[in-house]
Order: structure tokens, then sequence, then C-alpha cells
């Protein structure tokens, strides 16, 4: 990819760099505290805040491509290495002995959760869906349950009144990726009696912390 | 024998981006069709939370966008409109280039 020479070369970087000069006036746009576009199809592109220009509107400007990738690949290797280093940090855990029970509809969900929390030391079975996490609770009664909050069928908040009903020293934590997330948490909380929440897409370091805590208070009851 | 963490992460990875294209296609196949923003919106949903979980927050910044788009149109009991529609059409567009070849990571990232 050829970038305009204002531009720094990539390579020097691990991490995203303070500031950059906006490609159209010049100005240094901070990206500690940047304004991202609202613009639908084209996100990740930053508002100069003293041209008021986004790299999506900027017609005239040739490089606008390569503007909004330098950012994207910035954030993107930013986000990669925090996401290996959450995983890698995982693998050195030994097994605690918890059984955790992962239920999602989305096959590439319960794949990458499955192996993620195997790293981190504890047993994991999945179930595709509401009624398969029921069988496996009546049958194997795991301590841990994770599930998906929009699912076919039945709601996740639902699936966790069911679980509470059947063992109620089954720690149970929601987790969704709506974007009315906040409103959601409370309501899983207080009404259907969710042990923790967590927002989709997931952090693995979160995650270990939360499935730690809720192992060690299962562990105490 | 057994792969090691961040070959198995980038086998995951790979996989998930190999069936991405899948799931483009059938979004695109919806947008050309009725556009119907009730079987839209679990689609940019679902890709909106797994976008992420893999590494790839750009996946996940364009889908929800798009989820909200589809939401607001569930609210409102209509059909999307021809402008809302151009947009989550050039929107699948760009998750497409957003992200990288599956065959890149291996090289790429470590």
């Amino acid at each position: 990819m050829n970038r305009p020479a204002s531009f720094p070369d990539l390579a020097t970087y691990t991490e995203l760099p303070k500031a950059l000069p906006c490609p159209s006036c010049s100005q240094t746009i901070r990206l500690s505290n940047v304004e991202w576009c609202q613009c639908v199809t084209k996100p990740l592109s930053v508002v100069c805040p003293s041209c008021r220009k986004c790299s999506c509107g900027l017609r005239d400007f040739p490089k606008r491509a390569e503007w909004t990738c330098v950012i994207r690949e910035l954030l993107q290797k930013q986000t990669e290495e925090k996401f290996r280093r959450a995983l890698n940090a995982t693998a050195a855990n030994t097994s605690n002995g918890t059984t955790v029970l992962v239920v999602d509809d989305d096959e590439e969900i319960r794949l990458i959760a499955e192996y993620t929390i195997q790293q981190m030391g504890y047993q994991v079975m999945t179930a595709a869906g509401p009624e398969e996490a029921l069988r496996i609770v009546e049958q194997s009664r795991p301590d841990i349950v994770l599930t998906d909050a929009l699912m076919p069928k039945m709601d996740g908040r639902e699936l966790c009144r069911l679980i509470k009903r059947t063992d109620s020293s089954i720690r149970v934590v929601i987790m969704t990726a709506l974007y009315k997330g906040p409103r959601y948490r409370t309501e899983a909380i207080s009404t259907f009696y969710a042990d923790e929440y967590l927002a989709k897409p997931i952090d693995f370091a979160r995650l270990q912390q939360v499935l730690g805590q809720l192992s060690a208070r299962a562990a105490a009851a | 024998m057994t792969a090691s963490v961040p070959d198995r992460l980038a086998e995951l990875q790979r996989r998930f981006l190999n069936g991405l294209e899948r799931r483009l296609a059938d979004m695109a196949a919806l947008l050309a069709g009725a556009a119907d923003p009730e079987a839209l919106m679990p689609m940019f949903h679902s890709l909106a939370g797994i976008g992420g979980t893999y590494g790839f927050p750009q996946i996940t910044d364009i889908s929800r966008r798009c989820e909200q788009l589809c939401d607001i149109a569930i609210a409102e009991t209509r059909p999307l409109t021809p402008l809302e529609t151009e947009c989550l059409i050039e929107a699948v567009g760009n998750i497409r280039v957003a992200v990288p070849a599956p065959e890149s990571l291996e090289t790429t990232h470590c």
C-alpha cells in the first residue's frame, strides 16, 4: 500500500501513536481523545477537530483510503496484540476442577469460548441451545453456565431462571452483543438472577476474571 | 502433536474468516431481495458479537451500526428505506475489505 509521506511507517510502532497530522489541514489530531466519524459505512474514520473534516467525506482528498487504513491497521494491530496476550496468559493456568457450560447458538462463539476457557484451566462443555443446555444441567450439574442472551426459542435470561430453579448453586453468566446493554444488564441480574453479565465481543481478560471470582465463590459455598 | 496456543488461535481465526464470506453472501442476498430488517438484524447482531471476539473489532464496529439501522426500522415497523439498504450493502462490502485474508494470518500478526 502506498501511503502519503506524512504518515508514519507502521513498522516502527507497536501501539497507536498519540497523534497524527490531519491529511487535510495538517493540524495535529490527538488519537487519545479522537472523535470517530459516525457514518455507518466508513468506521474508524477520524474527524479533525480543527477543520472538522472527516476522512470519509474528503471527496477531493486522494489519499483518504490510506488515512482510514492507517488508523484501522494500528487499532487492529493493537487489539490483536491484546487478544493474543490475554490468550497466552491463560495458557499457563492449571486446572481447578471447575466445570463451565458454554451455551450459544453460534458455533464460532462456542469454538473459541471452549478453547479459551480450556486454556484457563476449566473443564468445558458446550450446548447449541437452551434445550440442550437444560439437559446437560440436569445430567452434569456444571459449576458455571456462560450463556448467550439472544437465542432462537428462548432468551438467555429465561434460561438463567430455569437453571436457577433447577439448582440455585449453579452460577450463570449472561453475555450479549446488544448495544443497549446497560438496561439489559440490570434486568438480567435483578429480575432473572444472573450472577454476572458480560458484553460481547468477549473480552478474554474480563472473562477470566469473572470465571475466577465465580469459581472461588462456588468453592467457598 | 498438539498445536501451540498461537497456532490454534490462528487456526480458529482462519476458520472464522473462511466462514465469514458465507455470512456476508447471505446478507448480500437478503439485501438484494426483500431487505427485511427482521431477518437482517440478527445476522448483523451475531456478527457484531463474534467479530471482536475473534480479534477483528472493525467487524463489530460496522455490524453494530448496521444492527442499529435495522433495529430502528423494526421499531418503526417499516421496511428499510432505499438509502438504508444502500448503506447496508456498502457496509457488507466494507466488512469484506476490512479483514485480512485468512492465509495471511500466520505471517502478518505474530
